[in-house]
């Protein structure tokens, strides 16, 4: 698990951004009425799925740092 | 003897020349079309895995139609036809029937009524066959280009977003619109998924256009690269990348991290998403006795089941539906956008990085795994022999897999909402 504590920002800000989306389109939306409704689930989708994102450009970022790349699992 | 006995002994022509007339003509155009796809499959035009045992299931299942006696009769169409009446069935599958005491009755008369009920009518088979999937999916190849990859996915869907409007307006309602709008996801599981979640009573005539072309895509999808897509833009080589290596620990919580966040987005789909990324779990974690298990027995059983499930349900009289032609049209058009949408992206991608990405990666966005992929490395290698654009077509078709997922879930929760 080296690699994902040595990128641990991104995977903390990505897995963070993902539950705060879910939360806005599972828990707050569905109490809104209307088009604030539609807005909130919409919205809180695009979020969680922004978050899964960016844990992808952390790992993309651990790849262009060679001295990171060169750990490997288990060492 | 009389002829009257004869005919009684040869049941499937009696039944076969008792039929309506359109009934009559559908059954031989189905017998005949399921030799049509068996020789397909075997010569490779289309897929062999599925339509070899669908196109025998639908010879079969046409021709083997017989006299009930009434107490089967009434059993199998749910008590719907009088118990006199002579009602021609089959001793394979009973599709329609759904109250409990006629169900055991007939899962101890039809023998595919067993794997019918409990795999293939809860989605358990399209389950399976993603288990598949994910193990055969190395998400390294996102999670080293997610730019690219889920540009490209996204742009590949086309057909399924623009198809539900199209279908809406040539009459279909809305869950029927969203189970074929599909088709352009080109992923058969995700097409008999929403089918059966969303649109019951057509899932047969949809899943079965939706694997008819899909099986075309290989067919198919080189000639529209070659329309769309100069010579000279085909053979493109792009720059080479040192190999970058995405470690197994960080796939596996990767898989762990979206499966959990998408479950929590998207409920309804949760079977389905678990499914893949359970496979993608036990291939990072390297369980290789579950790998060979899911890779091996899982996957090919599936498959099997689900072509000779799909072949027994066209029957003349349940397939022949006035919606048949509709779908046959927009299956074509979904997945024809898709493969557009998909170019298109490559286009755009290929101008966004300053001219060194091909435009053909963009087809590989559409999500049959690894088809489209290999479609996309084969026209290229044509052109160019040493030019490589597998990974980063991999990396498109992968993130595909899991944008059309993704759509699923959407479709599955969003549609039962807009549907009064």
């Amino acid at each position: 698990m080296k690699n994902v504590w040595a990128n641990f920002r991104f995977w903390l800000f990505g897995v963070s951004t993902a539950v705060v989306g879910v939360f806005i389109a599972r828990g707050v939306a569905p109490q809104l009425t209307g088009n604030a409704r539609w807005v909130g689930v919409l919205g809180g989708q695009l979020l969680a799925l922004a978050g899964l994102f960016v844990i992808c450009l952390g790992v993309r970022q651990r790849l262009r740092r060679p001295q990171l790349s060169e750990i490997r699992d288990g060492e | 003897m009389h002829l009257h006995d004869l005919l009684n002994i040869f049941q499937g022509l009696t039944s076969l020349f008792s039929s309506s007339w359109p009934i009559l003509l559908g059954r031989i155009g189905l017998m005949l079309l399921g030799m049509l796809l068996v020789y397909l499959g075997k010569k490779g035009v289309l897929e062999p895995l599925l339509m070899i045992p669908m196109g025998l299931g639908m010879s079969a299942v046409n021709a083997g139609v017989l006299f009930l006696d009434p107490v089967t009769a009434a059993a199998a169409t749910d008590g719907q036809v009088g118990l006199s009446a002579a009602t021609h069935g089959t001793l394979m599958m009973a599709p329609l029937v759904q109250k409990t005491d006629n169900l055991m009755y007939m899962l101890q008369v039809d023998f595919l009524q067993p794997i019918y009920t409990f795999a293939f009518s809860n989605g358990l088979i399209a389950c399976f066959v993603f288990m598949g999937i994910g193990v055969l999916l190395d998400v390294g190849f996102v999670l080293a280009r997610p730019f690219l990859s889920m540009f490209l996915a996204l742009s590949a869907e086309l057909g399924t977003v623009a198809t539900f409007p199209i279908a809406v307006a040539m009459g279909l309602n809305y869950r029927e619109a969203a189970s074929i709008a599909m088709v352009g996801g080109a992923d058969g599981p995700m097409v008999l998924f929403t089918s059966l979640t969303l649109a019951k009573d057509l899932f047969v005539p949809i899943t079965v256009v939706a694997y008819l072309y899909l099986g075309l895509t290989y067919g198919g999808y080189p000639y529209l690269i070659r329309y769309l897509v100069p010579k000279k833009l085909i053979g493109l080589k792009m720059p080479a990348k040192p190999i970058v290596r995405v470690t197994s620990d960080e796939k596996l919580t990767f898989a762990v991290v979206a499966c959990t966040v998408l479950c929590l987005l998207f409920p309804s789909a949760a079977p389905l998403f678990l499914s893949l990324f359970v496979g993608v779990a036990v291939r990072e974690a390297g369980l290789s006795y579950f790998v060979a298990f899911i890779d091996g027995p899982v996957l090919y059983g599936a498959t099997l089941f689900l072509g000779l499930l799909l072949g027994v349900l066209c029957e003349a009289s349940i397939i022949l539906n006035p919606k048949v032609l509709i779908l046959l049209i927009l299956g074509i058009i979904a997945l024809l956008l898709s493969a557009i949408g998909g170019i298109c992206g490559g286009y755009m991608a290929y101008y966004f990085s300053g001219r060194k990405i091909n435009p053909v990666i963009g087809i590989a966005g559409v999500s049959c795994v690894p088809s489209t992929a290999k479609v996309a490395q084969k026209e290229v290698s044509k052109v160019t022999p040493d030019a490589v654009i597998l990974p980063e077509a991999l990396g498109a078709n992968i993130s595909g897999v899991i944008t059309t997922a993704i759509l699923t879930g959407i479709y599955v929760t969003i549609v039962p909402l807009l549907t009064p």
